[in-house]
Parts: C-alpha cells; sequence; structure tokens
C-alpha cells in the first residue's frame, strides 16, 4: 500500500469531513423534523353539539362495531377458568389463543358446535400446541371424569391393547390404542400416506417420536406383511400388467365390466362401488370411491389415475324432498335431514349451497360433502 | 502520487453490449412503444453493415470508426427495444387474448401444457402454456400465451406435472391489480413471467391428455424421486425435511411459515433456494476433486472443464430445472469457460456475456429480483472481495479462513442491500453471523444430502449418512431460530422510492471506482451521492410528518379504515392489528407512511357512529345502525362508509347523512353493493366501492 492513498490535500480534507458530517446530520435529521402528531388537540366541542342533537332525534345511540372492540393496545385480562361452550372473545384472549383460532372458536359454537372433552379441543385445528398448553389448565367440562390433564395423561394409557399387527398397513388410531403417543402415531401414518415402506422391524424405530421403550413394547408385535416387490414389473403377475394398460374409466358411467378392467377390481368389488354410487347418486370426485366399504386404500392408490369425473347422476330437490328421502342419503343421517326439512319450512326455499351456511348443527364440512348432491329448484 | 491506472473496455468488450442491451430492454419496457423505432432500427442496421464494409475494404479515420462503434451501440440498443416488445406475449396476435373467439366472460375450451406448479393442501397453482382454444360450438384454433390454472387439490391433480398435457374448460379472467396502495401487485409480479390471466375450474372440468416426453417433465419426477430418498432418511413432516428439501432440491412448498420468516429475517434466505452458491459449490467441489495428482496439470483443464459443465448442468436437471438454477448454470457455465480459456478474459466478461445471452432469451429477466440479486452479489464478490479482504492479513491461517468468509458476506451485502431495500424494505443486522455459518453449514448439507443420493442404494450407510446430515440440518435451525431470537435481529419497514436507489448504486459505483483510481474526488462524488439520498430521504419525511389522510382499505369480509396524522395511526377495524390477513395488503401502506398505531388521541373522536378526525367527519353505518324516528336535519359529514350489508336504501340513509363521499368497503355482500349502485344511480348521487375502485383515499 502506497503512501498516496493516504495523502489528502488539504482542501480534499475539509471536502470529506464536510460531505461526512452532512451525511451524519442528513441520516439523524428525520428525528427532529416537526411532526404534525404533536399539535394541540383538535376543537370537537361543534362535532360533538352536532352529533348529541342527531343522536337524540334518530334514536339511534348504538355504536359501530362495537363488538370488535380492537384490541392491539389493550392490556391483556387476567386468564381465568371457563368451561369453552361458553368461551367469549375476551376469555380466548385473556388465554392467549391466536386472534384466528378465537374467531374460529366462536364460529364453531355460534353453528352449533361443542367442546364435551379435551380431546375435543385437540381436534379443533385451529389451535396450535401453544394454544392447547396455555388452555389446558384453563378449561373445564361438564363432567368431572373427562376433565383435561386427567384425560389426556392417562385415559389412553389404560385402553393399551396390544395385538399383531402388520406396519405397513396400521392406522394412527390403532398405534394410539398400543399405546403410541399421538403425536409419533401421526407420524407414522404420514410415513405411511407419503408411499414410504418399512423393509424391515427394526426400521420402525426410525418413526420420529419414537421412543426405545415404546418401540421395546410393540416389537413383539411387529409382522411384516409380504415384501414389496422390488424394483420394476417383473416381480408383478403379468396379467396385472395385460390387464386395463389403457383404460379409462368413467366414474359415474363405468358399468361391472368396465370397473373390472382396473387391476385388483373384481366381481364383489365392482358390484360394491355400484351399489354405492347408487346409493350416493354418482360421485362428484374420484376420492369417493375410495369410500366404498371394504375396497383396500393400496387398491384405489393403483387406480385412481384411471379414473375420470364426471357430472353425478342424481341429485335431490332439497325444497321438495321428505326427511326419509333425504335420510337415505349415504352422507345425511336422520338429525340431519330433520334439520334441514324443518329449517325449510320455518324459513323457506333454499336458494343455494350458501344458505346451509345459516343452520347450527350441521357437521363443519357439510356442505362441501352434500352440496354436489343438492338442487335448488 | 502514482498515476492512476487507466480504465479501458477492451478486455471486457461484453460490458458495452450488455449495457447497450439493458438501456434498451429498459426503454422498451418502459417508454417507447410506437411502431417507427421498427424503421430507424433497420436503418441503423444497414447504416452499420455499409460502415462495416467500407471498414474492411479500406483502412477508416478514426472519427468514421468511432461512428461505427456509436452506430454498433444505438443498434444494440434498438435490438433490446425489440426483444422486450417481441417477447411481450399478450400483445402478440396469436395470443388468445386478442384471438376473436375471446371474451372476458366466455368459457372456453383450452388445451395446453403444464409449465410450473406449486401446490397446498386445498388447491394446486399451474402455469400453463396454451396452445389452442375452442369455443363449445366453434372448432379450437392455436393459439399462444400463457395463464394460470388453479385446481382444487385432489388425488389426480398430482399427475398434473411440469410437462404434462391438458385440456380443460373454463373461463379465462385477467389477474387484477392491488386494490390497496402499496399492496403486494401479483399481477405485475406474474407479467414479469408473461402470464396474464387465471381460471379457475372444478374437478371434472380438466383433463390429462397422453403427452410427449419431455425434458422438463423428466428433470420434475427424478426431483420427486430424489425428494423420496430425502424424504425416507429425514423425519417426514419436520422442519430438517423441509429445509433440506429445499436447500438441496430447491422444493420450498413444504417450507413452514415459521422456518421461512426465520430464514428471511437473519438474512439466511439465499440458501433455501437452489441458486448460484448451490452450483458454486458443486462445481468448487469437483474442482477440488479434480485438483489432485494428474488432473492438476494445465493439459487437463479442458477435460476438468468439461466435468465441471456436466456437473453443474446434470445436477440443475436431476433438481428440476427451476428457472434460478437455469440462470445460476449459465452464468456459471460462462465463469468457468472464461477461466479455461485463459487468464486474458476478465471474469466481468464473463459475467456480461452471460446476462447478454440470458436477456437476449428473456429480456423481462432485467425486471426479476432473483436476477437483480445474483447478479450484484456475484459483482460484489468478484469485485469487493479482493478489496476488503486486504484490509487485514490475519498470519493465522482458520482465523484467514474465517475473515475470507466474512469479507464475501460483506462484499455481497454490498452490492446487493440497496436493493434488497427496495423490494423488502428490511434489513437483518446479524448477516455476518448467519451469511457465515449457513454458508458453511450449507456446504455440509448439500455436499451430505448429494451423497446420501449416491450410497442410498446400501441402506446402513444411507442410514449414517441421514442421521448425521439430520443432525447438521437440526442445528443449522436452531442457531437460525436463535439469532432470530436476538432483541434488534432486523430493521423493518424502510422504504426507498425509485431515485434514492439510483443514488445509493450511484455512491456506490463512485466508492469503487475511487477503490481503484485512488483519487479523493471519488470518495467526495460518493459521499455526495449519499448525502443527495438522505436528504431525498429527509424531503420524504418532512411530508409524511405533516400528512393528514385517511383510509378505507378494501379487505374481503373486513373493515378496515386508517385515519394517519403525523406519525400517528387511529384506526376502526373488525381485524386484530396481529391478523395474518393484513400482511399483503394493508400493512405496506401502514409502512409506507411510516405511522405508528394510537389507542387514543388529542385529533380523534369516536362518538357512537360517527367519527372526528381533526375538523372532519367521518360517519360508519353498519347492521346495528337502528334509528326510531327521522331527524330534523341530516347530519353534514365528510363520507360515510357503508359496512357489513346494512338492510337499509341509500335513499333511507340520505335522511340521517348528508355527504358527497358514500364509500362501500369489502365487508358488504357483492349483490348488495350492485343494488345500491342502481339506486345511487338513479339519485345521482356518486360512490365509491373498494372491490372495483380500489381503497378510499382522501387527504386534506
Amino acid at each position: 500500500m502506497n503512501n498516496a492513498f493516504f495523502y489528502f490535500t488539504k482542501s480534499e480534507r475539509i471536502g470529506t469531513v464536510v460531505l461526512l458530517l452532512l451525511c451524519g446530520a442528513l441520516f439523524i435529521a428525520p428525528r427532529w423534523l416537526p411532526d404534525r402528531s404533536t399539535q394541540p388537540e383538535s376543537d370537537f366541542s361543534e362535532l360533538k353539539a352536532h352529533v348529541a342533537t342527531w343522536e337524540a332525534e334518530t334514536g339511534d345511540t348504538t355504536q359501530a362495531h362495537d363488538e370488535y372492540s380492537y384490541s392491539a393496545g389493550k392490556t391483556r385480562r387476567q386468564a381465568t377458568r371457563f368451561h369453552p361452550n361458553r368461551a367469549t372473545y375476551e376469555l380466548l384472549e385473556a388465554a392467549g389463543v391466536s386472534p384466528k383460532a378465537r374467531r374460529s372458536w366462536l364460529a364453531y359454537l355460534k353453528k352449533g358446535g361443542q367442546f364435551r372433552s379435551w380431546q375435543d379441543v385437540e381436534k379443533f385445528r385451529s389451535l396450535t400446541d401453544a394454544d392447547r398448553t396455555a388452555l389446558r389448565p384453563l378449561l373445564y367440562f361438564d363432567t368431572p371424569a373427562s376433565n383435561g390433564a386427567a384425560a389426556s395423561s392417562s385415559a389412553p394409557r389404560q385402553t393399551v391393547e396390544l395385538a399383531p399387527f402388520d406396519p405397513n398397513a396400521v392406522t394412527a388410531q390403532t398405534l394410539e390404542q398400543m399405546g403410541v403417543p399421538a403425536k409419533t402415531a401421526s407420524n407414522w401414518a404420514k410415513f405411511l400416506a407419503s408411499g414410504a415402506r418399512f423393509k424391515r422391524a427394526e426400521d420402525v424405530r426410525k418413526i420420529y417420536g419414537m421412543t426405545d421403550d415404546d418401540y421395546a413394547r410393540i416389537a413383539p408385535f411387529i409382522q411384516m406383511g409380504e415384501p414389496i416387490a422390488q424394483g420394476a414389473g417383473g416381480a408383478l403377475p403379468q396379467t396385472y400388467n395385460a390387464k386395463g394398460g389403457d383404460v379409462l374409466v368413467d366414474i359415474n358411467q363405468a358399468t361391472a365390466e368396465q370397473w373390472q378392467q382396473l387391476r385388483g377390481i373384481g366381481p364383489a368389488f365392482s358390484k360394491r362401488i355400484i351399489a354405492y354410487r347408487e346409493k350416493l347418486g354418482g360421485f362428484h370426485r374420484v376420492e369417493q370411491v375410495a369410500e366404498t366399504y371394504g375396497l383396500p386404500d393400496s387398491v384405489f392408490q393403483a387406480i385412481y389415475l384411471k379414473l375420470r369425473p364426471s357430472p353425478v347422476l342424481r341429485t335431490i330437490a332439497i325444497n321438495q324432498v321428505s326427511i326419509e328421502e333425504l335420510a337415505a342419503h349415504p352422507y345425511v343421517n336422520k338429525s340431519d335431514a330433520k334439520l334441514l326439512v324443518n329449517y325449510r319450512q320455518q324459513h323457506g326455499r333454499y336458494t343455494n349451497a350458501e344458505a346451509l351456511d345459516n343452520l347450527y348443527g350441521l357437521e363443519p364440512g357439510f356442505k362441501e360433502k352434500v352440496g354436489p348432491y343438492l338442487r335448488f329448484d | 502520487m502514482q498515476p492512476a491506472p487507466i480504465f479501458s473496455w477492451r478486455p471486457v468488450p461484453f460490458a458495452r453490449l450488455f449495457l447497450a442491451l439493458g438501456c434498451g430492454i429498459f426503454a422498451g419496457y418502459h417508454w417507447i412503444l410506437p411502431t417507427w423505432h421498427n424503421t430507424a432500427w433497420g436503418a441503423a442496421l444497414l447504416l452499420l453493415l455499409a460502415l462495416g464494409a467500407y471498414r474492411y475494404t479500406k483502412a477508416m479515420p478514426p472519427t468514421l470508426n468511432h461512428i461505427l462503434g456509436a452506430v454498433l451501440l444505438l443498434w444494440i440498443v434498438g435490438l433490446g427495444v425489440w426483444r422486450v416488445q417481441a417477447h411481450y406475449q399478450v400483445h402478440q396476435r396469436d395470443h388468445f387474448s386478442q384471438l376473436p373467439i375471446f371474451h372476458p366472460d366466455s368459457t372456453l375450451l383450452w388445451a395446453g401444457m403444464v409449465v410450473d406448479r406449486t401446490e397446498t393442501t386445498e388447491r394446486a397453482r399451474l402455469q400453463v402454456h396454451v396452445y389452442a382454444v375452442g369455443g363449445q360450438a366453434s372448432a379450437p384454433v392455436a393459439c399462444s400465451g400463457q395463464l394460470l390454472l388453479y385446481i382444487p387439490n385432489d388425488i389426480l391433480v398430482r399427475q398434473l406435472v411440469p410437462g404434462q398435457r391438458m385440456q380443460f374448460v373454463g373461463r379465462a379472467d385477467a389477474l387484477a391489480q392491488p386494490l390497496n396502495p402499496d399492496a403486494f401487485d401479483f399481477s405485475a409480479w406474474q407479467a414479469q413471467r408473461n402470464v396474464f390471466h387465471q381460471v379457475r375450474v372444478a374437478e371434472q372440468q380438466w383433463m390429462a391428455v397422453r403427452s410427449p416426453f419431455s425434458l422438463r417433465g423428466f428433470a420434475w419426477r427424478s426431483r420427486e424421486r430424489l425428494l423420496d430418498i430425502l424424504r425416507a432418511y429425514l423425519p417426514v413432516g419436520s422442519n430438517e425435511l423441509a429445509v433440506a428439501a429445499a436447500l438441496i432440491l430447491g422444493k420450498r412448498d413444504e417450507l413452514s411459515t415459521e422456518v421461512r420468516n426465520a430464514y428471511s429475517e437473519t438474512g439466511a434466505v439465499h440458501v433455501l433456494a437452489v441458486s448460484g452458491l448451490h452450483l458454486g459449490f458443486v462445481a468448487g467441489g469437483l474442482g477440488w476433486l479434480l485438483g489432485f495428482g494428474p488432473f492438476k496439470r494445465r493439459s487437463w483443464r479442458w477435460a476438468r472443464l468439461v466435468v465441471m459443465l456436466v456437473g453443474i448442468w446434470g445436477f440443475s436437471l436431476l433438481t428440476g430445472m427451476a428457472p434460478s438454477v437455469l440462470r445460476a448454470a449459465t452464468m456459471f457455465s460462462f465463469v468457468l469457460l472464461g477461466q479455461a480459456i485463459g487468464r486474458r478474459t476478465s471474469v466481468y466478461n464473463s459475467l456480461a456475456a452471460s446476462a447478454f445471452l440470458l436477456l437476449m432469451l428473456d429480456p423481462f429477466l432485467l425486471f426479476n429480483v432473483g436476477f437483480q440479486l445474483s447478479y450484484l452479489a456475484l459483482l460484489g464478490i468478484v469485485f469487493f472481495q479482493p478489496k476488503i479482504y486486504s484490509w487485514f492479513f490475519i498470519p493465522n491461517k482458520p482465523l484467514d479462513y474465517v475473515w475470507n468468509l466474512t469479507s464475501v458476506s460483506i462484499a455481497a451485502q454490498l452490492t446487493t442491500f440497496p436493493i434488497s431495500l427496495y423490494y423488502f424494505h428490511q434489513f437483518p443486522l446479524y448477516f455476518l453471523l448467519t451469511g457465515m455459518v449457513v454458508v458453511v453449514a450449507a456446504s455440509f448439507i448439500l455436499g451430505l444430502g448429494i451423497g446420501l443420493f449416491f450410497v442410498s442404494i446400501w441402506p446402513p450407510l444411507a442410514d449414517l449418512v441421514g442421521w448425521v446430515l439430520n443432525k447438521i440440518l437440526w442445528l443449522n435451525n436452531a442457531f437460525i431460530f436463535q439469532i432470530q431470537q436476538l432483541p434488534g435481529h432486523l430493521v423493518t419497514g424502510v422504504w426507498i422510492d425509485a431515485a434514492m436507489l439510483a443514488m445509493l448504486y450511484v455512491g456506490l459505483l463512485f466508492m469503487a471506482i475511487y477503490m481503484v483510481w485512488r483519487r479523493p474526488r471519488w470518495l467526495m462524488a460518493g459521499l455526495g451521492a449519499l448525502a443527495c439520498m438522505l436528504a431525498l430521504n429527509v424531503s420524504q419525511q418532512i411530508t409524511l410528518k405533516q400528512q393528514r389522510r385517511w383510509v378505507v382499505y378494501h379487505q374481503y369480509k373486513a373493515t378496515i379504515i386508517d385515519a394517519m396524522y403525523g406519525t400517528h395511526r387511529y384506526t376502526i377495524s373488525t381485524l386484530d392489528e396481529d391478523d395474518p390477513a393484513l400482511g399483503w395488503g394493508i400493512t405496506p401502506h401502514r409502512q409506507r407512511r411510516s405511522v405508528q398505531w394510537q389507542p387514543q388521541s388529542a385529533h380523534w373522536l369516536a362518538m357512537g357512529r360517527v367519527y372526528g378526525f381533526d375538523n372532519h367527519r367521518l360517519a360508519v353505518v353498519d347492521k346495528t345502525f337502528a334509528p326510531t324516528s327521522l331527524p330534523a336535519s341530516p347530519l353534514p359529514v365528510d363520507a360515510v362508509v357503508v359496512t357489513g350489508s346494512p338492510r337499509m336504501s341509500l335513499a333511507d340513509m340520505r335522511h340521517y347523512f348528508q355527504t358527497n363521499h358514500w364509500v362501500f368497503d369489502g365487508s358488504n355482500y357483492p349483490s348488495k353493493v350492485r343494488k345500491w349502485q342502481v339506486e345511487a344511480d338513479s339519485l345521482g348521487m356518486t360512490t365509491h366501492w373498494t372491490a372495483e375502485q380500489g381503497a378510499f383515499i382522501q387527504e386534506f
């Protein structure tokens, strides 16, 4: 490094320092700029008088947006114990529940939803784990037996039932019954759902959250199924490859013979699928085929790409139907049917699917599930 | 004094061409759209050819030589203008929106090919390249253009990977501009990808059709296969897996919002997208492997180059061929090629050449944040890093390595911070710390990840590699989350405009010149530019601190009204201050106006449904408005905001309030507002609906 680099003439030195000072001054200047918000109070006396007479004349003294008092700056209230079915916005807020979860909680209650035990709170999807931890000591339920803390810590352990099972075909519920913690069981289910399979019984230990204790307890009951065919089609029976290479099956129009073109579907399943389709009035989505009684998920996974959706075969005239006719649909139980028909008799015709939102007591998702089978003429 | 080195364009021929092309693209994109330039451009081409011919037949006098150069540069500028206009698909004659069959309201039958997909659990968003469109009765017509397709995500959607052809029935709507001021402009962002329309279809309104082999589809499927390997050896559903998928394979769908925020707030988000950094590791790793024994010899350099190029392009292909990866691969190919050719080509020339090629292929890239960030970062590293590194000499080897990494971080941040402030309005203060740790961790993660793909054929070893990889990922995430917990980790809400951005880069350029030529006047010029930028900021702050305005935002199914007074903000809202729905549409404007929320104020008075804001009055009519009798005279107010679909006609409301501004916001049913609009027309009242005209802003 040569000295010329550091050699500044006097004017250069002065210029640089002045510019540096200027930059510094400009950088902090915004802090000292006059701010309108510091100006003295505005004069509202005229407005106050005006509004007072107006309110007296019209008789309207309600506060706009009273129900949503703006909460960001308010000091948080002390959290108190409360019944989940009698929760209010403030109680939930005090418990530290997030705004989104608060609103869905209240919407759930408004629609007739009930929390019967801690399990119902566990199942409430809008809550985060942090919310649940905060809520656990604050909630109480109608029956003392199903009180939150007790239910979650001891109940599942008491009903541990161990039985031989195939780790590649087990459900989360079965695992929980066997005493595997819910979180781990759900990881297990996710692992299977992703299409991955265990090759050896020891692989089960790799499931995230699986403790050595849990593994030691269930290990004797693990029974590996048939080893999965390795590699490509070589291991598969030739008939399956020959069968149904290019067929596409219309889920609503296909006959039993057409269904049987698909691998894994024989006379019995084709009959069952068609019977279920008749009961439903046609499939709205491809996934509904998987609801057919007894149809293994593995078969569905193998065939779904060959299925084509089409419009449903039959819809129900919701404005004419009787309770019995409505309840005959697999997705509608008797009490829902009663509710729907009674509501129609009291409030008049349904105009569209959105009108179902006005009914309290329907399961969440009912509209989406049943809506495609309704018509509103 | 040492004589200053003289700057010459000679070693960097492409830099001039790149600058000219960039200017042309910029001009074509922002200003010039008439047709006369075609003639001018053609004339310039003729002149260019004539001068060129003259040059080669006779010795040319220097003046004419300069004219030849000038014409050449102007011609390249014209090339840029032409490229950007030819690339603008929506103006092409065969774009579907230009066809007679296309009406904004008509439902059409489309045929196209998927080019990109992003998905959530509820729906998938596909970018579709359309090649034919037909009416319900008419025959399909060949066309060009792209659109976004929204499909409910069910099991069948899984087959729609890039390269798959499909047909669907639907109505194409133009992508809407944002309704709130300063909100994120999705339509502009998509316009850069040549997408201007969207279609929403139901489950039964599409089908996949047989597709020929496509490289893109192959790349996508190969990435899915590699993802399956990661899924098998890392815990499913964990942050570790999500980060590994993003870092190694560029698949960001699975990252949770917390992880994403943590990485972007700590300045480490660049490692989560496969980019130049990753390809740099791949190339560097291969170069290091080939740096031993016989390969070291100079005669092997071409073989080394081929191996590295195959490595880079193979990696891009197997990891899904995302546009950002292809860009980075092109950039690196040019740089590596330049190195192999020898010392006579400078790395700046390689960079300019790759940028020139990329811009010729897709001129909109010039406005792409990723493109800008990667080139600026690389420029910073190439130019500033050696200079910063030479500030200190550290004899200790490990410490020297740390300082080397730090200088890379500083150099990259120096050239990219103005632009990231401009786009993202935030600056991570601990970037030095995170940058260093994350880059080291990323190199291990990438190396182990690629290693895992190779050893996955032998499970015992793969188990071990997977275990180590998982631990490193966990450590890395834990580190990022720890940094995020530190106080003051992030400066947020910094808004600089285009003029200030330009000033910052001018200042930076002068500083760079000062570092090379070492003349103090360049230092002063740099400081002067900085002072100009700060002065611009002060003038902006003066207006902001004197502002008096209120805004009725558009928010679906909610009411949000801000009154801004100096640096204070008073708010009427049906949503909480921390509601996530505010993030895209509302918060940007609040930050832009640099206002802080105040619960109470001397300039704001709430009286029932009437609000006083300094000398302005605002009335809010909602469902609870239930007057029992008529007032003697309507209350004069400056605006009435109608919210939550009250059951009242405008004629009735007029009996209670007298105003020139009737505002309907997003909390009303659209059908109800349309009735009011018809009524207003017959009554001769002017109304404002935020869903159509955007947020209602009044300044006084």
